[in-house]
């Protein structure tokens, strides 16, 4: 299990941060989907609210709960050029409780006509910043030949 | 479990203690989910809980489950101390809360660092989840009957009434072998606990007003009780129509929309019957058969053939699916009793498991949905007095399963809502469905 870095808590509580999250069905198929309500429910889990019981996700998170498959959240901020990567399990779905309230209350407030299935949570077990600067700087550091190859820009230098 | 010897495909079926049998059939059956293998034994062998789970259990924070249409353990309740009607696992897979004697290997329910879990053999299993107990428990109507008596918490999502516990078959001798609804009765009336059984319409109304005043529940209400084959199963229906009145009355009062979802388990009626229903605010019905076999079913259901019969039950049935619609329509099979000892059922897991799966496909083929609710041995029913055992685990692992591909391949089964995951937690065949 991973904590969630203060930059990721950040972007989560931003209105502008696009939150997407892959799963896979039974054949491994992914399928990917925006998830609005995504947050952190503390430094170690993230949430969101399932708003269709028969929905594809659901069904694919189920199956990654048994058989204690990965699901992948996205998340990009282009405002602050922030994007993450988080790997990991659902570890539980709420379907009453504290919690499950206060999905409810934000769900109705923009949906005032829907009936959410529940709230699923996922723990992190891999976080991989994702922003561009970050990543090239990690790939250098593991393969230094990399910056010698792929320096020149060629034809669209001004 | 052992005694009576059961058979698969012609061979003797091997006698496997509580942690070998289960782990066979995960072994078996690897394509399906373990929660749904492990909620079946679950119900079929019952639990016993420690007395430290016991005590906190006893914190009024949890639903202390009403007694209600049927005692479902597996001995007789005569302690003052409340029990909750089921738990739910982390998946939110709810299972009925089944206690059970040492003579059945039951699993054990205890503390682990202060949360609940289910145990077998000393190891722990899954962590297990207690509802909160709704506001309106602890609420009378104006008559001084607690509210809890009227109407009860099934899952979050279904608000349950029971306005009849009273079943006019026992007074012939003619009840289901498997039922104990008025052995129920007798015994919480016995017990000293609130128990009348005819439910008020105005108790129903009051009841139901404050239990809708809960936010994020009850997403449809259903109604249940025994059969009253009076003028024709006239007087069944009134009791319903009444208490479906003081329903939608408290419904209005808490300006619910119009047509919140009613569901009823009644006895099947005629078309006339059935309008009276639809126009009343029902929008669908159980119609049970408990066991799809002809000659089984006039053996262990007695009073369902003495004043319906097995044909005129299916008729009426498809006649219902004409007024409700497809996928409205519904009949609940104790899954198990078609392997009661002899005569009663089958003793070959396969040819139970054929005949009940061609029954279910019989009936989805016109619009009504098969559901079930696994057998439990019940003090008071007929098998529980001639000593009848559990089938084998794999016996519901591996029907629940065809039901599935019956259902994944029918419009029908893709159609039936009246029942989720959560309101059903005396089998699998729910939890199944949030595949679908």
């Amino acid at each position: 299990m991973e904590k969630l870095p203060e930059e990721v808590l950040d972007i989560l509580k931003g209105k502008d941060t696009i939150r997407v999250l892959t799963t896979t069905d039974e054949d491994g198929v992914p399928h990917s989907v925006f998830k609005d309500s995504l947050t952190d429910l503390d430094e170690e889990k993230i949430a969101y609210m399932e708003l269709l019981e028969i929905s594809n996700t659901n069904k694919n998170m189920l199956r990654s709960y048994w058989d204690k498959k990965t699901v992948v959240v996205s998340l990009l901020n282009s405002a602050k050029k922030i994007s993450y990567q988080i790997k990991g399990e659902p570890d539980r779905f709420l379907i009453e409780g504290p919690i499950w309230d206060k999905f409810l209350d934000v769900t109705w407030g923009i949906l005032p006509n829907s009936n959410p299935a529940g709230v699923w949570v996922i723990k992190p077990h891999k976080i991989i910043n994702q922003t561009y600067e970050n990543r090239l700087a990690q790939e250098i550091k593991r393969r230094p030949n990399f910056a010698l190859w792929f320096n020149w820009i060629g034809k669209r230098l001004k | 479990m052992g005694g009576q010897k059961f058979k698969i495909s012609g061979k003797e079926y091997p006698s496997m203690g509580r942690k070998e049998e289960f782990q066979f059939v995960c072994e078996k059956y690897s394509d399906v989910p373990k929660n749904f293998i492990l909620k079946t034994d679950l119900l079929r062998r019952g639990v016993t809980l420690s007395r430290e789970a016991l005590i906190r259990l006893q914190d009024p924070f949890f639903e202390h489950a009403p007694w209600t249409l049927f005692q479902w353990h597996h001995e007789d309740q005569t302690e003052s101390y409340g029990i909750p009607g089921c738990f739910h696992l982390k998946d939110a897979t709810y299972v009925g809360l089944i206690i059970s004697p040492p003579e059945e290997d039951p699993y054990y329910i205890d503390l682990l660092d202060d949360k609940f879990w289910i145990f077998s053999d000393g190891e722990p299993l899954e962590e297990i989840f207690w509802s909160p107990r709704p506001n309106f428990y602890d609420k009378t109507t104006g008559s001084g009957l607690a509210m809890q008596a009227v109407a009860f918490l099934k899952s979050r999502d279904v608000f349950f009434v029971i306005p009849y516990r009273h079943c006019h078959f026992w007074n012939e001798g003619l009840q289901c072998k498997f039922c104990d609804m008025d052995y129920n009765t007798k015994h919480q009336m016995k017990m000293g606990r609130w128990f009348k059984t005819r439910a008020n319409p105005q108790d129903i109304y009051e009841a139901a007003k404050e239990a809708l005043k809960a936010k994020g529940k009850w997403r449809h209400i259903c109604l249940t009780g025994g059969s009253h084959p009076g003028d024709n199963f006239n007087r069944e229906l009134d009791i319903y129509l009444e208490s479906i009145k003081a329903v939608k009355d408290a419904c209005k009062e808490a300006h619910v929309p119009d047509r919140l979802p009613i569901a009823v388990f009644l006895s099947p009626l005629d078309e006339d019957q059935n309008n009276k229903l639809y126009e009343a605010g029902v929008s669908a019905i159980y119609n049970d058969m408990e066991v799809w076999d002809e000659g089984r079913f006039k053996l262990i259901c007695p009073g369902k053939q003495k004043h319906i019969g097995w044909k005129k039950w299916i008729e009426k049935m498809n006649g219902a699916v004409e007024i409700f619609g497809e996928g409205n329509v519904s009949s609940i099979f104790v899954t198990g009793v078609e392997m009661s000892p002899p005569p009663y059922g089958f003793d070959d897991v396969d040819q139970a498991i054929n005949s009940t799966l061609d029954g279910w496909k019989y009936l989805l083929d016109r619009g009504v949905v098969p559901t079930s609710a696994n057998w439990s041995i019940v003090p008071g029913s007929y098998f529980y007095k001639i000593g009848a055992k559990q089938p084998p685990l794999e016996f519901y692992v591996k029907l629940d399963r065809a039901r599935h591909h019956l259902m994944k391949n029918s419009q029908v089964g893709l159609n039936f809502f009246f029942e989720c995951y959560m309101d059903e937690p005396w089998s699998a065949s729910s939890d199944w469905r949030r595949l679908l």
